[in-house]
């Protein structure tokens, strides 16, 4: 059975991955870009956030040409915001398209996202066959993060970046095409393989800017994110270490930690989005990052709220921050602008010697 | 850690977001411990101002109103500032805006003053109120024993259950105003909007003349608390023939309200205005709209209600 | 015996209109200016115009609209002051009463009501943004270095659909300027720029309304073509522009007078009206920290109303207790 979905850069992959497991297929969600934002916007209420406004596009689209079936990953908690359980929401959005359903993948642990999946698909799923799914699923996730990290910092390190962004393309498709946790893990070793013999430059990285911020954009690839990314082969390092994992709630386990280290900052109930952003800052600092650049779609409420609290963070250890908003103008100039001129303020501090 | 004399206590409270969303309860709580309480005053253009300078434009306008309070508060002479938060329902499913949560956070990024005056507990909630435990921590913080902290609970004030039907024929038609409980009776920030209707003739109604309303409006999938309270609200008044129209105060770049507008206009059969508030509007604008409106309202008998628009 | 007449006065930011009807309700006569900053004159001048120039006639009422509609109606001393929304509907229901949707542009703001039966059932009203209002016509026309009254012309003669961009005039000016240097026809740009107006209004003013037909377009940018035909082609239904597309605030402020006066009207004559040293003045209250703005309208040396101030304090200067705002006199504006 044919579904669609919205997606943020390339996690479609691994919605398609998990439903293929179960004999179903998903189509390719439409390229994220003007037009996209543009429909979104019109849907949508001003004060809605600009990923939202991006789902919304991605959804018409798709509706327009016909597809019907939408399954989408979300997860329960504050970290989810509004796209938490949204199925009724959009159904009422799109109410005049006839045959439209929305099933939510996912829920607050693996029991939940079972019933989930037997629920919304009405048919017999085998507890065996949900449990290799999800694999499949979580497996793909994090190939998709590790080669997004790698070959944003390869873009910087090697010496022949086109080959880079080629590698990123063919390491995608290969994912896509991994039907199993098997195949994923010849598709994994096959790209440490590739990455590893790839020439790096002699020279190590001018910069090293560490990037924080809501995890939808961060995992733009194609429109949003190619401007940052187009960054690293300046010679400069960009790094993030997102993780958010979609479907169920970070565990406590791994979050009491990184909640450590954001005590001085955050202290009510902070999202898992802020926890990570916040942590993540705080590392890079202590590492020695030159500056943090901080990345948020414009209208995210947990990234907002949190963006006086890192000004304060990075004025207290005074690194320099920048903090992004990517909004309705989906403009590229200004971004770029803003960039240059952070990673030429980063420049000068460097070459003067600033220290903490 | 200093002691602080706590009968010598002069306690800040800002009038402001958690202060109308659950009756002034923590100032009711500080003053049945003894405390001097001082609330700042109803918002005005000079604290919004100083609020809004200070924090950045993109949050919403009830936040800036907020951090306006605070700042006022740390000019004063008081020991302390209460900087409340909710961190969630106690069934949680139902989530506070983000920030809402972190509104202490914020003040402290911000350096209105010395960290040490800001007290900031946590709160749950559910439908009668804000939990216990979230008094404790505010009474164990200015150096209360845990039975001092329980006698001086807030009990949930009697709220008015009489059904909305007036008690007095009225000529004008009656209008109820939904929308967060801190921009509805906060009368700066919703340019004294009660009085402008009600000198148009109007007979205004909140929630303050409503039983309790609970957080979970059905089939909307949403989750936001004061969202969903809007909703459960708007729909009761839908339903009730006396109320010809009404309000819905939408805060200037709140996402959740902005999520349910379209979801308002779609399902909600009375006329409805929506008026979006920032500090930006002009008084002209919304005084033409809220004459337009009282005009749409009187000419349209409300036994002509029901029919599709 | 002379005949009956009622007057409408539309003032609003950039135009002041006045119309005057028979019983009948046919217009007798109706004048449309620019204000130019200078409202007070601007009345007096269009008045004696438009009612000057009607010889055997009695003026049996009078009724002011638009954003000076106060300050107009304390000029006149008007019968009915009126908000502009309920006006147009006012207007446009005597003229097409099977009308379910207005769609009106003016210069610096825009309007929808919806209206159904006879009624209107619901409206919006944009203050906020330039982009879905007149001023981004007059920015195009400016940068274009065209006469604004031309630019229906241009855009019908367009052969070819161009995209401007922008949610904003001012980033849609870059665009346009970049269509220009990249040799884009200036019919095209300009039927792109209407279609960019128009999708800005149904975004903003427009979403989530209910636009049905039979669709009227008002307002002075209804004069153009080129915006009629973009939101027929946005919309899918005929838009109809009537006859007095740019005067109808002022025909429904007359009609509304018509309705409601019932005795002697209370207007004064137009030798008084244009011999009065009418002005406003505004001041900053110092009393407390709202600084709220006082507007404060002077006659002879003596103030005749005030609006503004989130209290009372000014309003019991007002002498002129007949200045009809419908309750809102003594009301914080």
């Amino acid at each position: 059975m044919n579904h669609f979905t919205f997606s943020w850069g390339s996690n479609y992959i691994a919605v398609r991955g998990l439903l293929r497991a179960l004999g179903h297929e998903l189509a390719t969600p439409p390229r994220i870009g003007p037009a996209i934002a543009e429909r979104g916007t019109e849907l949508a209420h001003p004060f809605l956030c600009f990923s939202g406004k991006l789902v919304l596009g991605q959804l018409a689209a798709q509706l327009e040409r016909g597809d019907r079936r939408l399954a989408f990953m979300s997860s329960l908690g504050p970290e989810a915001c509004r796209c938490a359980d949204t199925s009724d929401y959009l159904r009422s959005l799109f109410a005049d398209c006839d045959g439209f359903t929305a099933h939510r993948i996912g829920g607050g642990g693996f029991g939940d996202a079972l019933s989930n999946l037997r629920s919304h698909f009405g048919f017999r799923v085998r507890r065996r066959d949900c449990f290799r799914a999800y694999a499949v699923f979580f497996g793909k996730v994090d190939l998709l993060h590790k080669v997004d990290k790698r070959c944003t910092a390869l873009r910087c390190l090697s010496s022949t970046p086109e080959r880079v962004r080629e590698l990123e393309r063919e390491a995608l498709d290969l994912v896509d095409r991994s039907a199993g946790p098997f195949a994923l893990w010849r598709t994994s070793r096959w790209f440490d393989r590739e990455a590893a013999g790839l020439p790096l430059r002699p020279e190590p990285p001018s910069l090293r800017i560490g990037v924080v911020g809501g995890e939808h954009i961060l995992s733009e690839l194609d429109s949003i994110m190619a401007v940052v990314k187009g960054v690293a082969e300046r010679g400069i390092l960009l790094d993030w270490r997102s993780g958010f994992r979609l479907l169920a709630r970070t565990s406590e386990e791994r979050l009491a930690p990184l909640k450590e280290k954001c005590r001085p900052y955050l202290h009510s109930a902070p999202s898992t989005s802020e926890i990570f952003s916040c942590a993540h800052a705080t590392d890079f600092i202590d590492e020695g990052y030159d500056g943090i650049l901080h990345v948020y779609a414009f209208g995210c409420m947990p990234q907002t709220a949190l963006k006086p609290v890192l000004q304060r963070v990075a004025q207290d250890a005074s690194v320099p921050l920048l903090s992004l908003s990517i909004g309705d103008r989906f403009a590229e100039e200004g971004l770029e602008n803003r960039l240059e001129a952070f990673i030429d303020l980063l420049e000068a501090r460097k070459s003067k010697g600033a220290t903490k | 850690m200093v002691v602080v004399r706590r009968a010598a206590a002069r306690v800040g409270v800002p009038r402001s977001i958690l202060h109308y969303e659950f009756d002034g309860a923590i100032a009711r709580f500080l003053e049945a411990l003894g405390i001097d309480v001082v609330l700042s005053p109803p918002t005005n253009r000079e604290i919004f101002l100083a609020g809004k300078h200070v924090v950045i434009d993109e949050l919403c306008f009830p936040i800036k109103i907020f951090v306006g309070h605070v700042a006022y508060l740390a000019t004063l002479n008081v020991d302390r500032i209460v900087v409340p938060v909710v961190v969630g329902h106690v069934n949680d499913r139902v989530f506070p805006c983000h920030p809402r949560c972190r509104l202490a956070d914020i003040v402290r990024a911000l350096g209105l003053c010395d960290e040490t005056r800001l007290l900031s507990p946590a709160f749950r909630f559910d439908a009668g109120g804000l939990c216990a435990e979230g008094f404790h921590e505010l009474a164990r913080s200015l150096d209360f024993s845990e039975k001092e902290s329980h006698r001086a609970l807030p009990t949930p004030q009697t709220r008015d259950s009489r059904p909305v039907v007036p008690s007095a024929p009225h000529a004008g038609p009656s209008v109820g105003i939904v929308g967060r409980p801190y921009v509805v009776k906060d009368a700066w920030a919703n340019n004294h909007l009660a009085q402008r209707l009600e000198s148009l003739g109007c007979r205004v109604l909140t929630e303050d003349g409503v039983q309790p309303i609970g957080y979970s409006p059905e089939g909307t999938g949403l989750h936001f608390d004061l969202a969903a309270r809007t909703l459960v609200l708007a729909g009761l008044w839908d339903r009730d023939p006396e109320i010809a129209g009404i309000v819905f105060l939408l805060p200037f770049n709140c996402g959740p309200d902005g999520d349910i507008a379209r979801h308002l206009q779609r399902t909600v059969d009375t006329p409805m205005l929506t008026l979006v508030l920032d500090e930006l509007q002009s008084s002209a604008g919304l005084v033409t709209r809220l004459e337009a409106f009282v005009d749409l309202l009187e000419r349209e008998p409300v036994a002509t209600r029901g029919r599709s628009r | 015996m002379k005949r009956r007449v009622w007057i409408g006065i539309d003032v609003g930011s950039i135009t002041s209109k006045v119309v005057a009807i028979d019983e009948r309700e046919r217009m007798l006569a109706s004048t449309y200016e620019r204000t130019r900053g200078r409202v007070v004159e601007s009345v007096k001048d269009s008045l004696r115009k438009a009612v000057g120039a009607l010889v055997g006639h009695a003026v049996a009422g009078c009724g002011t609209t638009g954003s000076a509609r106060k300050l107009v109606g304390a000029l006149v001393d008007a019968d009915v002051v009126k908000n502009e929304i309920t006006a147009h509907a006012r207007a446009c229901l005597s003229l097409h009463p099977d009308a379910r949707t207005i769609l009106e542009i003016g210069g610096e703001d825009s309007k929808i009501i919806i209206l159904r039966d006879g009624v209107p059932v619901d409206f919006a009203m944009n203050t906020v943004c330039a982009a879905g209002t007149g001023a981004f016509l007059d920015q195009l026309a400016t940068r274009l270095g065209v006469p604004v009254e031309r630019l229906g012309d241009l855009a019908a003669a367009s052969t070819r659909d161009v995209a401007i961009a922008g949610r904003c005039t001012v980033f849609a000016e870059s665009d346009i300027i970049f269509k220009q240097q990249t040799g884009h026809r200036i019919e095209d740009i300009v039927a792109g720029a209407c279609r960019s107006l128009v999708r800005n209004y149904l975004n903003d003013v427009g979403k989530g309304k209910a636009i049905e037909p039979p669709v009227l377009f008002l307002g002075g940018v209804a004069a153009n073509r080129g915006i009629e035909a973009a939101f027929e082609e946005a919309l899918g239904v005929p838009v109809t522009v009537p006859e007095h597309y740019n005067v109808m605030g002022a025909f429904g402020a007359a009609l509304v007078a018509k309705e409601t006066v019932v005795s002697a009207t209370k207007m004064r004559s137009l030798d008084e009206i244009r011999s009065s040293d009418f002005r406003a003045e505004t001041f900053t209250c110092p009393h407390c920290p709202n600084a709220c703005e006082i507007v404060r309208f002077v006659e002879s040396g003596s103030p005749v109303a005030t609006l503004g101030g989130r209290c009372e304090r000014w309003t019991a200067e007002a002498t002129r207790a007949s200045v009809p705002v419908h309750g809102t006199e003594s009301t914080p504006t």
